[in-house]
């Protein structure tokens, strides 16, 4: 990846409110776009990050979402989206950023 | 099929809600027990109807058009109302009524309440980022900002400021700042009335003479006006309704404060 000579991790803190997954699914694409994903890949990993949001059950009003994007020295993406709070996983993914 | 009831009473979570909860088949014979009951709330602006229709099998459509009548007279009072959790097979029918046109409704009393304390209570949302001071990045972050607010309706012009706002704060910090530690800090937090950014980055030491430099730029940007660049800040200036700054040895913050132009 263009630029990356280690590892990068975004760290994001987000109200938990739906109208925000569109914004925070574009984020993620956009972001995995700057780190040197190909297209193909940034578009996985905003579906893994919309999968990721929408199995979330009933969060609390007022509760703040974690999600850590971690672009890794192999060409990978770690997404993991986790309550602030409470620091309960809710789930990880992870996408290959280049494309065959 | 339970025996069909209507009741009335307020949300646990926000007492300015009242929940009129519906379950079994609702007819005609229902009409007049509902309309009874929503007659009777009081005036109250900030008030609101959420019925709760998770538990109907079978919404007759002369109850839809009362409901429509209560929504008339509701919002006479000031009063808002709105659906909560309809069956698929019900959902599906009242969105062929055009039911979904007229009323919002919500999947989840959460989801519910997260609108409702949005809309009456101003409640704000909160974003918070450290990312690498990389510039490639700054695009995306923009996107974020601009689509955040979109969904929580700030129009174009007013998304448009802040994303340029954030743009400017976060170029400086990863151009001039040069943060040892490789990465910048955004939080943000807005609400229906304005939004505040602060762009937060460490640097190498200043000496009391170079922070002092560091916060004369605040102070007083000079704008040459054959240079293609340095006009940031005075144009974070001209955008924001309030801009402060400070510079430690170690640190540097900005902090915008922007009031909303259209409410």
């Amino acid at each position: 990846m263009w630029g990356m000579s280690e590892p990068e991790t975004i760290r994001m803190e987000i109200s938990s409110d739906g109208a925000f997954l569109p914004s925070v699914r574009q984020f993620v694409s956009d972001a995995a776009l700057a780190a040197g994903f190909c297209p193909k890949s940034a578009g996985l990993a905003e579906a893994e990050a919309n999968s990721l949001w929408i199995g979330l059950s009933g969060t609390a009003p007022g509760s703040l979402l974690r999600l850590d994007c971690s672009f890794t020295e192999n060409n990978s993406l770690v997404l993991t989206l986790s309550d602030v709070s409470s620091g309960k996983v809710h789930g990880m993914r992870t996408v290959r950023g280049a494309c065959e | 099929m339970n025996v069909p009831q209507v009741s009335l009473e307020s949300l646990a979570e926000e007492p300015s809600v009242s929940v009129l909860r519906l379950s079994g088949d609702i007819g005609i014979e229902h009409i007049s027990g509902i309309v009874q009951r929503v007659d009777a709330l009081p005036e109250n602006k900030r008030a609101h109807l959420l019925i709760d229709l998770s538990a109907v099998g079978f919404l007759s459509s002369p109850v839809v058009g009362a409901l429509m009548g209560c929504r008339e007279r509701l919002s006479r009072k000031g009063c808002s109302i709105s659906l909560l959790s309809p069956r698929p097979e019900l959902a599906e029918k009242l969105d062929l009524m055009g039911v979904n046109l007229v009323f919002r409704h919500y999947r989840t009393k959460e989801d519910f309440l997260k609108d409702f304390r949005w809309e009456a209570r101003e409640e704000s949302r909160k974003l918070q980022l450290q990312i690498p001071a990389r510039a490639g990045y700054v695009p995306a972050l923009r996107h974020l900002i601009s689509g955040l607010l979109l969904c929580k309706g700030y129009s174009s012009r007013e998304a448009f400021v802040l994303e340029s706002i954030v743009d400017e704060l976060s170029n400086n910090a990863i151009e001039h700042g040069h943060p040892p530690d490789k990465k910048f800090c955004i939080t943000f937090s807005f609400d229906k009335r304005h939004a505040r950014l602060a762009v937060t980055n460490s640097c190498p030491e200043l000496s009391p003479e170079e922070q002092e430099k560091v916060r004369d730029k605040f102070r007083n940007p000079r704008v040459e006006s054959d240079a293609f660049r340095g006009r940031g800040i005075a144009l974070i200036k001209k955008l924001s309704d309030e801009m402060t700054f400070h510079v430690e040895a170690r640190k540097i913050q900005v902090v915008v404060t922007k009031l909303r132009e259209e409410l």
